[in-house]
């Protein structure tokens, strides 16, 4: 007989993995790729929020049509900012395009704050409060959806990555920039290809899991620190190593809420990332080079 | 050529020294001109502002550290500062630079794990250990009190020997405060001009070839780091016994982006323009009395502008626009 506690918290530590790992590619990726840390990224992923709870609660969209319309509305957007903030800077001194997400960060986020007002507001879905049973376990068809969605989005990412001839020039500009543009492949339309991949990401993020946990303009910043604990602990740009990274910190994180303190369960996350830069600064993951 | 990201070192002692103390002297006759309460209180947060701004350029502008911790440096001021004075009954002196060693030992673990890491994660890494200490003040109530924040901290008074100097009005605090800051600057400004801030630059601007020639990179930044760390801490420990009030809201991340804004629009070199660009700075929304969410979208977008086309800050700036008239009379 399996312990149902038990296998509880291996199911929520699944589920947050998956939210950690789907905001984590985009950070990897943009990472490995353009090599800039993207501090916007959490807004990103509350714009996909607002979005999705505009389209369904306001408008009245079905949520099939939301979840579509919010990745693409994301990663034009992500397009766009790519193209005005970004890309002018990359020859730059390497703090500039950091000052520049993170300027774009706050202000999206008081934007949000200013517009939304600092409400949690409520995204009904299809499924509503509906709870699956099994072995003693509870979980909310939500969850399922944000498990089995991120499983299906990763799953996708690879065949591009490894499949297309984009994707793989993609995985090239990774590894060698000089080399890349030797065979002909045009690195800003990798770059603008890589961020608004990335966003498209947190889009998905913003309408799958933001029915879980509600949206406020806040939403993403917490987020985002837990995505760059599972980065670092993954090693910098491996989105592979972060996507193992985050069910990793998911389970460590539930059972430590369930078992040792659930105030201080967002701490773990850190202190697990504190002592993998102690003992193994490139991460887990981090010795292969490229994604 | 790569575009560098500031480069200028102040060397003219003189001219320096000119600017430092005509900015005291207004600062020092300007509440007696203005006999307004609120003016004092504007001035007395728009000093720790620069104390502040000033020991961030020696971590940002200066070492080129993406620290996001700022913040947490000066909460951790703050609360040793008031814990001591409130629990254990400690003065205001020994408050002070206790204030300023713990954040100092704090910035020195961080700083231990956060070079480990590559310069572009370093922004991350720090931003995570200040989030660790928000959720300990938050969550720690049988010490900080939680949320709820610690009252009734003491107003300093200095006892030398039998004679008892109190600083109980708003006025004579300030006047401490401006004492407190001026020593800062000074000291701060005694370091960016030494060898030691020479180092920093070359540190920031390659580092590869600043230990090359001979400097041991890791040592000066830990250096910086901390220093600066000591200075936030100071303006912490400042902060809280003017207000007399203490909780987790007041260090929230605006407060690292109003100091990353300042030093990064006062331009990274020389300490004038960060010295005025972090009055300015605070000033102007207190007076347009701007909400705290509208200046913040107000210094992203400065810091976005600055970024993009003025990399050099303020300073940097009003350089390009005069070049370019005289450019233009030349061709005329």
């Amino acid at each position: 007989m399996i312990d149902s506690i038990l296998l509880q918290q291996i199911l929520n530590g699944i589920f947050e993995g998956s939210v950690y790992a789907l905001m984590a590619v985009g950070l990897s990726l943009i990472f490995g790729v353009i090599e800039v840390v993207n501090f916007a990224h959490g807004e990103f992923y509350a714009i996909g929020g607002y979005i999705t709870y505009l389209l369904c609660s306001v408008f009245g969209f079905s949520y099939e049509a939301t979840v579509a319309i919010t990745c693409l509305a994301l990663a034009v957007l992500g397009g766009i900012c790519e193209k005005i903030f970004i890309e002018p800077l990359i020859e730059r001194h390497w703090l500039m395009p950091i000052v520049t997400t993170f300027g774009l960060s706050i202000i999206i986020q008081n934007l949000l704050r200013i517009i939304f007002s600092p409400d949690v507001k409520k995204i009904p879905t299809l499924y509503g409060a509906e709870v699956l049973e099994f072995l003693g376990v509870r979980v909310s068809y939500q969850r399922i959806i944000v498990i089995f969605g991120a499983l299906i989005s990763f799953l996708l990412l690879h065949i591009f990555l490894y499949k297309t001839k984009t994707g793989k020039a993609i995985r090239a500009a990774s590894q060698n920039k000089e080399a890349c543009s030797i065979v002909g492949i045009d690195l800003k339309k990798v770059y603008l290809l890589a961020f608004s991949l990335s966003t498209m990401f947190c889009g998905l993020a913003g309408s799958i899991a933001g029915p879980v946990f509600c949206v406020s303009p806040m939403m993403g910043s917490a987020l985002l620190l837990k995505a760059f604990a599972v980065v670092i602990l993954g090693g910098f740009g491996n989105v592979k190593g972060a996507i193992l990274s985050a069910y990793i910190i998911g389970c460590i994180e539930s059972f430590a809420g369930a078992y040792i303190s659930y105030t201080f369960k967002d701490m773990f996350g850190f202190i697990i990332m504190v002592i993998v830069l102690l003992f193994k600064p490139q991460g887990i993951f981090g010795k292969k080079v490229g994604i | 050529m790569e575009r560098r990201w500031g480069y200028k070192v102040p060397l003219n002692f003189l001219e320096d020294l000119k600017f430092y103390l005509i900015f005291l002297f207004i600062l020092s006759i300007l509440p007696m001109i203005i006999r307004i309460p609120y003016i004092v209180t504007v001035l007395a947060f728009s000093l720790m502002y620069v104390i502040l701004a000033m020991s961030y350029n020696l971590i940002l502008g200066y070492t080129g550290l993406f620290s996001l911790a700022h913040a947490a440096f000066f909460a951790v001021g703050a609360y040793t500062s008031a814990l001591l004075s409130v629990d254990l009954k400690v003065q205001f002196t020994p408050a002070l630079l206790l204030a300023g060693i713990s954040s100092m030992v704090v910035a020195y673990g961080i700083i231990k794990v956060a070079l480990k890491t590559s310069y572009h994660s370093f922004g991350l890494v720090t931003l995570a250990f200040s989030s660790i200490l928000a959720l300990v003040y938050k969550n720690w109530v049988e010490i900080t009190r939680g949320p709820m924040g610690i009252p009734g901290i003491p107003r300093p008074y200095l006892e030398l020997l039998s004679l008892r100097i109190e600083f109980f009005t708003d006025l004579q605090c300030y006047y401490l405060i401006l004492t407190i800051t001026a020593l800062s600057v000074w000291f701060l400004s005694k370091i960016f001009r030494s060898r030691i801030g020479r180092a920093l630059i070359a540190i920031r601007e390659n580092q590869v070839l600043a230990e090359s020639v001979g400097i041991n990179s890791k040592k000066y930044m830990t250096l910086a780091f901390v220093l600066g760390a000591f200075f936030a801490g100071i303006a912490g420990s400042l902060y809280v016994h003017y207000v007399r009030y203490v909780n987790p809201e007041s260090f929230s991340l605006s407060l690292t982006v109003t100091a990353i804004t300042m030093v990064i629009i006062g331009g990274q070199g020389g300490f004038k323009g960060v010295l005025i660009t972090a009055i300015a700075l605070y000033m102007i929304p207190e007076f347009l009395r701007i909400s705290p969410d509208w200046r913040d979208v107000l210094f992203g977008i400065v810091l976005l502008a600055c970024a993009r086309f003025f990399p050099e800050g303020i300073e940097g700036a009003f350089k390009l626009l005069f070049k370019r008239k005289s450019e233009v009379t030349e061709n005329a």
